[in-house]
């Protein structure tokens, strides 16, 4: 055996055991409600795990980009917390789609990088109506007609 | 308060015997329409109306009115007569009472 043999017999076996091992990892955003009025908040619910057994991944950094309908963005970085859950509001301003994306970079020691996104819809308040009858006698004799007269306002 | 014209709202009608008539109706250009209940048994009619609104614009409304119908009442009589109205302390008078049903012709 030469020493080049000897030598990568010896790499190969120290990267064995003692090679560092990259865990998949998983993203999942679940918003409370999709869509909502102009002006309103929506909160979403993010959890930040290891993609097979599905244990968290307690206070990690997760970066997230909110898009507005216009295409403003909004970044900020969240933590997660001992359970890897990590929450974001999200304020509905402008009526149409709002895009959340968030990031997790990966650690260099042991899990390696993931990503999720979910849709938002901002729609437009509604306006309430009122709708009012008003007969032309609470009580009548069988055989009679009662009138109603109904108005729809708002 | 802004009317809403022109806009169809759907009725149902519950006779007090739980016969139901569905219809729908139609606001004016003031936002009004009428209805006419034919009473046919007695007990309650209730009317329910149900605005269904637009889509993200107006929301829905609805109201509930309800109708008591009863039997028509004929007249009733009692007249009284008494042989006399002044009479001397101690005597008695009797009083004599009538009482009458006039129905109506057919």
């Amino acid at each position: 055996m030469g020493f080049w043999d000897w030598l990568k017999r010896l790499l190969d076996w120290l990267s064995g055991p003692f090679r560092p091992r990259f865990r998949k990892t998983k993203l999942r955003l679940s918003p409370v409600v999709r869509s909502g009025p102009t002006g309103s908040e929506i909160v979403v619910l993010g959890q930040l795990m290891e993609a097979e057994k599905l244990t968290a991944i307690a206070n990690a950094e997760v970066a997230v980009k909110v898009t507005d309908p216009k295409g403003a963005i909004d970044q900020y970085f969240a933590m997660t917390d001992n359970v890897g859950m990590f929450s974001i509001k999200v304020g509905l301003f402008v009526e149409g789609n709002y895009t959340v994306h968030v990031e997790y970079m990966g650690d260099g020691d042991r899990y390696l990088a993931c990503e999720a996104s979910t849709m938002l819809v901002c729609k437009p308040v509604l306006v309430p109506t009122t709708l009012v009858l008003t007969p032309s006698a609470t009580e009548a004799r069988v055989g009679d007609t009662v009138t109603i007269t109904a108005t729809l306002s708002s | 308060m802004t009317w809403i014209a022109f806009k169809p709202v759907k009725l149902t009608i519950v006779a007090p015997d739980g016969f139901t008539v569905e219809q729908e109706a139609t606001t004016n250009n003031i936002g009004e329409f009428t209805v006419d209940i034919g009473t046919h048994k007695k007990g309650n009619y209730t009317i329910y109306a149900h605005y269904l609104g637009v889509e993200e614009m107006l929301q829905p409304s609805e109201a509930t009115v309800i109708i008591l119908a009863v039997e028509e009442l004929t007249e009733t009589k009692l007249e009284m007569t008494a042989p006399e109205t002044v009479v001397p302390v101690g005597t008695n008078v009797v009083v004599s009472a009538k009482l009458t049903v006039e129905f109506p012709p057919v």
